[in-house]
């Protein structure tokens, strides 16, 4: 790996990591109510306090932001009032963690209680409080969205068999291993160290909100110990060390523990579903109509896209020319909902399907035979404008199949075998606010020495993105990966990319790590050797320094409303879990799960496999163990003890299979592989433990308690 | 005053009663390889060697380590060259974000210290210590492994 | 991360020298597992810490500061409930000690400070101040559950615990641990030389780092202790025959909401593990 000898010497500088002299530390006060006015703030004792240095309130940043401009409903401290309990107040700066946290609790905040909205229901129901005051429509339902596509009434009519079911799907949250961390540092300009998937957004965000000229704040990204989506917004450490750091003319460094973190959230949303469909006895879906209602937590972080998500991928991967599907995103008095890996489209896959082998089974026919039979074709579009070019979905399905046997294979005694598929985008077309400026851009320099540097904004956070994006100048160049050096998400020095979300980064920076790579190369006599072809290429153009850009094309933009779910390719997956379950306790052991993906082409195979085996990993958390579970107003988990991602015991083997279909647009015909692959994970359970034990599980995680209850009631 | 040796330097440090191995290894001697991951001893990233028994910093005095040898992630390496656990970690791909892999090779250097031959289910008991989020433990089991036969 | 707060502490190198800590109100501190946790979460704050890690008569074999690694390396008949505690690592930091003192768990309590003092009525009732018991609003008391993995095992050892202080020692069978003075330190464990066959299963959410869910230990004469279902682990005559002693058990636990998992489905385990228990022990 690139940077594999900085991660296993342990000197890989994660935002923690960095000192600074005279560096301060920040600390928080945080809400105790789950709604509730504030009166006032007494902040005097605080202040007294030896080592204390600032204390900010929310009228110190009174800027709203959201990373969705539509949705621009956060400030970095309360203002006025508090919307769930850990929302942060105050901010003090102090010399050390221990003064600041001590001088956080000498803080009064005089609150007066509102009644909270604590439940889905409570948030739809008309009568409860408002959440937000002051939004053109008085609700707590963030976005509602409605869309019909073809005929939906008619392709139920054309079906033989139509049939309904509810699902519920849990929340849950990210647990990075690494907590948000963010330096700050004033020298008349800004500069921002944090721990982001976003080094773009947090840059522009953090000057809108600072009043400052974006020309004049400078965010980098240290190494990152994880995302999966929970460092895609901008948070309030982030913010109120920024303006700490300005105040005070010192560096300031704000860490969140871990329990903050499960209040930073913007985790998946527990989604409660109602999925109807259509199939004629011959196996062609006719028709799907969903609701979905998102519970969102207290800020809309990216929750009117969700809402979005939660079904526009219902065309995918199978063919539905007729389908409609309204969702609601609402507000609740928790902790504020956002991406987590698969947002917004990992709870529709499961009703979908789970709804499969329903239909499957109803007609008598193989689940696996009524996937193929439905299955996208490539170069076709679906009914909602989606345009499809790769598609190795029919494959990711034979093989998954021919590997676990599935469908021939007695796996024994309450064991069984369940089958799940799925497809997702690789980067979402648009970017969260409007410009037609590239998505993403490498700078590649040379020199004789035969070193490439490779300047890019993206953002790597685990997964790999500067050594794929170095492999593929390296391997474009013909020299040793060793001699690319990758200096990443600096805004002051490399050029933009909009950060680690969405699938988005192989795709878009791969693209354009590749235009910058053939730049080079064609100014380079092949016959040389790399070094040599340089200085020669040096005195014949001057010194070498080449762009790679990459726009998606403009498609999509057949009906309104379509800036959500477009992208340019997408991936394919299957997945065959093999559980068993214990009918006494319930108890569910996944045992093996095999897992196809399309990733269009493997540029480091060791890496998608990673990703592969990772996102099954946390598919298999949220089968089985992970919940987001509130007690009224209290998250009653908030700590990586009781929140349950799994240890290496719950992880089963996982047999990871790579399909190449080589997409057109794909930089050497590569896709993404860091969300795709967790789609199916938890339908596929689902289904193998109907196949072992005959009960279909429609509420996840499937703990033992459910299990055992849905045993019992049969 | 506390005296105590850290991948075979010694130390004389100053730290109150209620500092912790943890931040007395990163803040007071700056090696910051060691990591925060919850801090109440339910992840393992903080995993140090003291004496060679496997430890969690976050919740260790660092009173505890007074006249110990310690052993953290920095020490691992002989010199220049990596310790075949590090090797392996990296031609495995067993490291993602990376955040949990100072703590998964200083359990496996004293697992293999004390075991070198132990089984395939001693290895996954051991494993059980750490969390990892990101690799599904798939490489960190495979590199552990090869870093065991080799 | 997360500080701990000012304390002085001693290392004392005898008993005795301990006792008179403790005495003046010092907290033992062994492996610290359990009790560091805690004190960074502001469940307790003791403002002197009395380490004993440099007293050679509580490492001798079961003494008070053997590691629950060392326990169940040397002791056959203490293996399984001690490789069953969290992790292989806290097993190496953990002590025998330690373990049989744990402090009883319970949803409510352990949090930290920030959020048990968010809740609608204050910290709980376990905590200093609190008057209000989530768990059992109208019962009597705390209903945390005792979650020690070793203790039913030693219960049906029938063991015995040294205990000392600055007035003197004295020993106690295991069972009534809970008369201990806070000034008493547990100097050793006292095990019977022919010890009889002893089946004990753990559950719990995960197959490391987790608490347990419940704890059941079954001996070959048919009675069993269970535990984590209330804050004292529970003898009960259950028999040797798996089914009607799955139904003993469940007839007499009463397990309250203490836990992340429901208590319904809890007791349904506690016949169903205390039945399994009995059918391996009688093979």
């Amino acid at each position: 790996m690139l940077d594999g000898r900085q991660k296993v010497t342990g000197t890989a500088q994660y935002t923690d990591d960095l000192k600074r002299p005279r560096m301060l530390h920040g600390a928080f006060l945080r809400s105790p109510h789950a709604h509730a006015r504030i009166l006032g703030i007494d902040a005097s004792a605080a202040l007294a306090m030896e080592g204390v240095h600032l204390v900010l309130t929310g009228q110190d940043l009174p800027t709203r932001y959201g990373t969705i401009p539509v949705a621009m409903d956060e400030t970095a401290l309360a203002m006025d009032k508090v919307r769930f309990v850990g929302e942060e107040v105050v901010a003090v700066v102090a010399r050390d963690r221990e003064t600041a946290r001590a001088a956080c609790r000498a803080v009064r905040v005089d609150y007066e209680p509102l009644k909270a909205v604590l439940s889905l229901d409570e948030a739809l129901d008309p009568a409860s409080p408002l959440i937000h005051e002051g939004r053109r429509k008085a609700s707590n339902i963030l976005r509602r969205v409605h869309q019909v596509h073809g005929e939906p009434s008619a392709g139920f009519e054309r079906a033989d068999v139509v049939l309904e079911a509810d699902y519920d799907y849990p929340g849950s949250t990210h647990v990075p291993l690494e907590t948000h961390c963010a330096l700050a540092e004033w020298d008349g300009r800004l500069t921002l160290h944090s721990s982001t998937q976003i080094p773009h957004y947090l840059h522009r965000i953090t000057a809108r909100v600072l009043g400052l000229d974006p020309a004049e704040v400078r965010v980098i990204k240290p190494a990152v110990g994880a995302g999966y989506g929970g460092k895609s917004d901008v948070f309030a450490n982030e913010l109120c060390a920024a303006e700490a750091a300005r105040r005070l003319g010192r560096p300031v460094k704000f860490l969140l523990d871990r329990e903050e973190v499960f209040y930073a959230h913007r985790g998946r949303h527990r989604t409660r579903m109602r999925l109807k469909m259509g199939v004629t006895h011959d196996g062609v879906l006719t028709a799907a109509h969903l609701d979905a209602d998102a519970e969102g937590g207290a800020y809309a972080s990216y929750g009117v896209v969700t809402a979005y998500y939660l079904g526009v991928f219902l065309s995918l991967p199978y063919v539905l020319d007729d389908f409609s599907f309204t969702a609601r995103r609402v507000y609740t008095n928790h902790p504020p909902c956002g991406p987590k890996r698969g947002h917004g489209a990992i709870q529709p896959r499961f009703a979908l399907e789970c709804h499969l082998d329903r239909l499957a089974h109803a007609i008598g026919m193989d689940p696996a035979e009524l996937r193929r039979r439905n299955a996208v074709q490539p170069d076709t579009e679906t009914a909602n404008g989606l345009r499809i070019t790769s598609v190795g979905l029919e494959e990711c399905i034979d093989k998954v199949v021919e590997a676990s046997g599935y469908g021939t294979r007695d796996p024994g005694p309450n064991r069984g075998l369940g089958l799940a598929a799925s497809a997702y985008m690789c980067g979402a077309l648009h970017p969260v606010y409007k410009t037609d400026a590239p998505q993403s851009a490498v700078q590649i320099c040379a020199d004789r020495s035969g070193r490439v540097s490779l300047l890019t904004g993206t953002a790597d956070i685990g997964q790999g993105s500067s050594h794929t994006l170095a492999k593929l100048v390296a391997d474009r160049l013909g020299i040793p990966l060793q001699h690319v050096r990758v200096l990443e998400a600096d805004t002051d020095l490399t050029p933009v990319d909009l950060g680690a979300y969405s699938s988005r980064i192989t795709f878009m920076a791969g693209n354009a790590a590749l235009s910058a790579a053939n730049q080079l190369a064609e100014v380079l006599d092949a016959e040389l050797p790399f070094a040599k072809a340089v200085e020669k290429a040096e005195a014949e153009h001057g010194t070498l320094a080449f762009v790679g850009h990459y726009t998606p094309p403009k498609i999509g933009s057949r009906f309104r409303r379509q800036s959500v779910g477009p992208s340019p390719a997408y991936s394919f997956t299957a997945q065959v879990a093999e559980v068993e379950v214990d009918p006494e306790s319930g108890q569910v052991t996944v045992h093996r799960v095999w897992c196809a993906h399309d990733c269009g082409k493997a540029l480091d195979e060791r890496m998608v496999l990673g990703q592969i085996e990772g996102s099954v990993y946390m598919g298999v958390g949220e089968a089985l163990l992970e919940e987001q579970r509130y007690d009224g107003p209290m998250l009653v988990n908030p700590s990586i003890l009781e929140c349950n991602i799994p240890t290496v015991h719950e992880t089963p083997e996982i047999l990871a299979l790579i399909v190449e279909t080589h997409d057109p647009e794909g930089p050497l015909g590569a896709k993404e592989a860091g969300e795709g692959p967790q789609l199916p994970t938890v339908p596929a359970i689902a289904n193998a433990i109907h196949d072992a034990v005959g009960v279909r599980m429609d509420r996840a995680p499937f703990t033992p308690d459910r299990v055992w209850r849905a045993l019992r009631k049969r | 005053m506390l005296k105590l040796t850290v991948n075979g330097d010694s130390h004389q440090v100053w730290a109150p009663a209620h500092r912790t191995l943890l931040d007395l290894l990163r803040e007071e001697l700056g090696l910051t390889g060691s990591k925060h991951g919850c801090d109440i001893g339910d992840c393992g990233a903080c995993t140090v060697l003291v004496d060679g028994v496997p430890t969690l910093a976050c919740i260790t005095l660092a009173e505890r380590a007074r006249d110990t040898h310690v052993t953290t992630i920095e020490g691992v390496a002989d010199g220049a060259e990596l310790h075949p656990i590090q090797r392996e970690f990296d031609a495995c791909v067993a490291s993602q974000c990376g955040y949990c892999t100072p703590g998964f090779v200083l359990n496996l250097l004293a697992l293999f210290e004390d075991q070198p031959d132990c089984s395939d289910e001693a290895l996954t008991e051991a494993l059980g210590s750490n969390i990892c989020r990101c690799t599904g433990y798939t490489r960190i089991l495979e590199a552990a492994k090869k870093a065991r036969d080799a | 991360m997360l500080p701990l707060h000012p304390f002085r502490i001693e290392r004392p190198r005898t008993v005795e020298e301990a006792c008179t800590l403790l005495s003046q109100g010092g907290r033992p501190l062994a492996g610290g597992t359990d009790l560091l946790p805690n004190v960074k979460n502001g469940i307790e704050a003791p403002d002197l810490m009395v380490a004993l890690w440099d007293i050679e008569e509580l490492k001798q074999p079961l003494g008070a500061l053997q590691t629950l690694r060392q326990v169940g390396d040397t002791v056959p008949a203490l293996r399984d409930c001690t490789r069953s505690v969290a992790t292989p690592t806290i097993q190496r930091m953990g002590t025998l000690g330690g373990n049989l003192l744990l402090n009883s768990r319970c949803r409510w309590f352990n949090q930290s400070r920030f959020w048990r003092e968010a809740l609608p009525k204050g910290a709980c009732l376990k905590c200093e101040g609190g008057t209000h018991c989530y768990v059992a609003p109208r019962g009597s008391g705390c209903y945390a559950a005792h979650s020690a993995d070793t203790v039913p095992v030693l219960w049906l050892l029938e063991a015995q615990v040294e205990l000392a202080s600055v007035r003197g020692r004295r020993t106690l069978p295991v069972d009534r641990l809970h008369e201990r003075a806070r000034d008493e330190l547990l100097v050793r464990v006292i095990l019977p030389s022919d010890p009889p066959a002893i089946v004990f299963r753990k559950l719990r959410a995960r197959a490391a780092i987790d608490y347990p869910l419940l704890l059941t230990a079954v001996r070959e004469d048919g009675v069993a202790v269970l535990s984590a279902i209330g804050p004292r682990p529970l003898r009960v005559e259950v028999g040797t025959n798996p089914e009607a002693a799955g139904d003993a058990a469940y007839a007499a636990c009463f397990p309250l909401d203490t836990h992340n998992a429901p208590s319904t489905w809890r007791k349904h385990m506690v016949r169903v593990e205390t039945r399994r228990a009995v059918q391996s022990l009688v093979g």
